[in-house]
């Protein structure tokens, strides 16, 4: 009996070969029958899981909605998508505050553009629920018109590449200076500061979390369009803020592709003594110390219209109150411990518990 | 000379004979059909109760056992299935895919066939016509199946499921799942009255235990002229001689039996050589003093036994105070009524398993040396290979590699000895023993041990060396891996 599988090989004497033969294809975005969801890339993976279906704690486990699939649709990828069957194509809203953006559009009606490629335009009713990977923020209100649901526990750190064995652990000073550019090196070692594309709830949260600070020029992709969560666009002693579960659930396997791996990179710690996970790939473990942390912990939430989730309303969804009710069973915000609950899905993706499940709102007005 | 239970015993002067009770062996509790798996809940794990009203998307997971323990045991399939299937379906249809009503996907544990808490709620089911079952409701099969061929046809692990009963709207509640508590019958341990030949009688055993409990005499004999009311335990009749008895009653119900021996004589004219003598009491078969005693103005003696063990018989003997010869004056032997001393065998069975899994996986497609300036070398890792050798007869293997000369599509080739392969573990992986890595093109073997269904994991340093003479440009090869059994 024999088994067999073939291994491709390529080598160019003095030419180089393009690409990397691990690739691992794109999410599949089916048009979904019932709600959709966009926004953060930090949560997209874990929901894609959970979303479309996945055995990854040993139980099969896939939430649906009264007899029906969602659609999640990543952060990253093509310029548009297609959320609702017959549906417009709309710019992809790429990151948490694109995600809210979108939504706040579905909800009014306005024209929304996702990005430059394509023209803004209605998407009335195409978008159900934006991922967030970071809160409410300034818009907060008592009597705001959306909901942030808390999802999961996250925290951040920094993703580096190169420098010193004193860049594993930088304290939020150090970490302002170094985006002020007041500090240009670190152990000796020229730092260069990254940073994600301003929808990025990882870098808004970052940002807050090291003191707000105005970055410096050295951030010479303080406006570009740099994903966050992607160790791989890192150069020679540069740094990036990175959402310590989405690290975890690069390195142990649990999305598709893996930019951990990527020569030369590492995590780094901002919270003094605690190290963001421990365990080695491919079996990290969200350290809790580290994400109980007031300032670099952070809860992450699925955004809804306020007004969709409540009974007394006239625009009352019981399917859709019930998807992002963390009491209810196998919800999107749920977390169960069962091998067959989602909340055991997102703790293999680096997530935990939620600090909360609190409803806060926001948005007055939209 | 009466005889009674436990307690006391009358010896005769004169020889007597007294018949032993029989002890009946309890027969197997009846076996209770258990559910082909248990409803629990989606949320706690624990088991749905019986009874229980549920809603159209109320979370239910299913579990080999009842209890919350049990839920992380998972449903063990067979190598042949390729995927899951949910079901909802007409009773009777279980085994057709074709005719199932609703369906959803499952998936199987990573690198087994097994099912671990199949997610069964009502609102999961995408596919088929759930939304008919909502809406009219009626009595179905929930469950799931290891199915292969493209979901075409069930595989040999088969179907599991319960019965559900849906009402129009879509509330649902299931077959009755919790297990029964098992109440066997217990015959009460008290003593047979007095009997007297001529004299009517009449007496009751009771026993506790689930109704309705069913009596038989299954050792011995009743006195002759009582007779058994089998439903109902009742003794009745008048006895019709005089004598020594012994008989088992057995009650059975559906969880089980038990039974209990009745012994003693009727009253038996004693001689009177005896009278009003103080006597030495002895227990025969296994040498017992039980004291003096005083026969009364007929020879009868009450001898107290309550020292022997109950549930078998004894022989009493009486022989003069300080007779060291033992002479016998008078004996007779009596049946203990009570519960025999038993054994019972255990069948201790523990059967080993295996997953059946034999596979190999090379994770990497394709491995680029990039850019190599002729005659030097670059070194690449060829990845994570993964070899599961789980089956049920385990042989030992072989893993190879062997890989074609580099071509450059213009006919140009760089041979094969441009590449070389050095073995080493998967970082992180230490070896089990049995299994070693090789040389050359032997990537590793292994004699006959299980790697368990989480594989061996190996990997390789793969040195490509561009020749002094090689013309530039790009070259590919093919590597095989091959995994071969011994």
């Amino acid at each position: 009996m024999k088994l067999n599988k073939l291994v491709a090989l390529g080598a160019a004497c003095g030419i180089a070969i393009a690409g990397v033969g691990v690739a691992t294809s794109a999410s599949a975005e089916p048009v979904s029958n019932s709600y959709s969801l966009v926004g953060s890339d930090t949560l997209q993976d874990s929901m894609n899981a959970i979303i479309n279906g996945t055995t990854i704690t040993g139980a099969t486990v896939r939430v649906t909605s009264n007899n029906k699939t969602l659609g999640n649709f990543d952060a990253f990828g093509s310029a548009a998508i297609q959320t609702k069957p017959t549906g417009a194509f709309f710019g992809r809203p790429a990151g948490s505050g694109a995600g809210v953006t979108a939504l706040r559009a579905s909800i009014t009606g306005a024209n929304y553009s996702g990005n430059a490629a394509v023209p803004a335009r209605q998407i009335t009713g195409q978008v159900d629920i934006a991922r967030s990977s970071s809160g409410p923020g300034g818009n907060a209100n008592a009597n705001g018109l959306l909901a942030y649901i808390p999802y999961a526990r996250d925290a951040v750190g920094f993703a580096y590449k190169g420098g010193d064995g004193s860049w594993a652990n930088l304290s939020a000073a150090q970490l302002k200076g170094i985006y002020e550019c007041t500090i240009t090196q670190v152990g000796g070692v020229t730092v260069k500061p990254r940073i994600p594309q301003s929808g990025s709830g990882t870098r808004n949260f970052f940002l807050g979390a090291i003191g707000n600070p105005t970055l410096g020029s050295c951030v010479t992709d303080a406006t570009g369009t740099t994903p966050e969560n992607d160790a791989s666009v890192l150069g020679d002693n540069e740094l990036i803020p990175f959402s310590v579960a989405n690290w975890i659930s690069q390195a142990n396997g649990a999305t598709g592709i893996n930019t951990t791996t990527a020569s030369g990179v590492s995590l780094g710690s901002a919270v003094s003594g605690q190290a963001p996970f421990t365990g080695t790939a491919p079996n990290l473990v969200p350290n809790s110390a580290y994400y109980s942390d007031a300032t670099f912990g952070r809860d992450t939430y699925l955004v809804v219209e306020y007004a969709r989730i409540t009974p007394s309303d006239a625009k009352y969804d019981a399917a859709l109150a019930n998807l992002v009710n963390p009491g209810v069973n196998n919800s999107l915000t749920s977390f169960g411990s069962l091998s067959s609950s989602v909340g055991a899905v997102k703790k293999k993706f680096g997530f935990l518990a939620p600090s909360s499940t609190n409803i806060q709102r926001a948005y007055a007005t939209l | 000379m009466n005889i009674k239970k436990f307690g006391s015993i009358v010896a005769a002067a004169t020889a007597i004979s007294l018949l032993a009770g029989g002890v009946s062996a309890t027969a197997a509790n009846a076996a209770t059909p258990a559910p082909q798996f248990y409803l629990m809940d989606g949320g706690d794990g624990s088991r749905l109760p019986d009874g229980k009203v549920m809603a159209w998307d109320d979370q239910v997971i299913a579990s080999p056992g009842p209890e919350f323990a049990d839920i992380d045991t998972p449903f063990v399939g067979q190598s042949d299935a390729t995927s899951v299937g949910y079901f909802i379906t007409t009773p009777g249809t279980e085994n057709t895919l074709a005719s199932w009503t609703a369906t959803a996907d499952g998936g199987f544990t990573p690198g087994t066939h097994n099912i671990l808490q199949p997610n069964l709620s009502l609102s999961g089911f995408i596919g088929g016509n759930w939304a008919s079952i909502k809406a009219n409701g009626g009595t179905y099969s929930l469950g799931f199946a290891w199915v292969k061929n493209n979901g075409l046809t069930i595989a040999n692990s088969g179907v599991k499921f319960v019965t559900i009963t849906v009402q129009p709207g879509g509330a649902w509640t299931f077959a009755n799942q919790a297990p029964v508590a098992s109440n066997p019958p217990v015959v009460a341990s008290a003593p047979l009255n007095t009997l007297t030949k001529g004299a009517a009688f009449s007496q009751t055993i009771s026993a506790t235990g689930t109704a309705p409990i069913t009596w038989a005499v299954t050792a011995g004999a009743l006195p002759a002229g009582l007779t058994l009311e089998a439903s109902t335990g009742k003794i009745s009749g008048t006895p019709s001689a005089a004598g020594a008895y012994g008989f088992t009653l057995t009650a059975t119900n559906a969880d089980g039996s038990d039974d209990q021996a009745f012994s003693g004589s009727v009253t038996v004219p004693a001689g009177a050589a005896n009278a009003n003598k103080t006597l030495q009491a002895w227990a025969w078969s296994d040498p017992t003093n039980l004291g003096q005693v005083t026969t009364d103005a007929n020879g009868d003696a009450t001898v107290d036994v309550s020292s022997l063990p109950s549930g078998t018989t004894h022989t009493i003997a009486l022989t003069q105070p300080g007779d060291s010869t033992f002479a016998i004056l008078a004996w007779g032997t009596v049946t203990l009524a009570g519960k025999a001393p038993a054994t019972d065998d255990v069948d201790l069975k523990a059967a080993v398993t295996a997953s059946d899994l034999w596979s190999l996986n090379a994770e990497k497609t394709q491995v680029d040396f990039g850019n190599v300036a002729r005659d030097q070398s670059a070194t690449k890792a060829l990845g994570k290979v993964t070899v599961v050798d789980d089956r049920n007869v385990l042989k030992g293997w072989n893993l190879g590699a062997s890989w074609t000369a580099f071509s450059n599509g213009s006919g140009d080739e760089i041979p094969t000895s441009a590449l070389t392969l050095a073995p080493k573990a998967y970082q992180g992986y230490t070896l089990i023993d049995g299994v070693t890595l090789g040389s050359g093109t032997t990537i590793a073997q292994s004699s006959a041990v299980s790697t368990l269904p989480t594989g061996a994991l190996f990997d390789a340093d793969l040195t490509f060396k561009a020749p002094k003479d090689a013309k530039v440009g790009e070259y590919h090869s093919t590597l095989t891996v091959t995994l071969t059994s011994k």
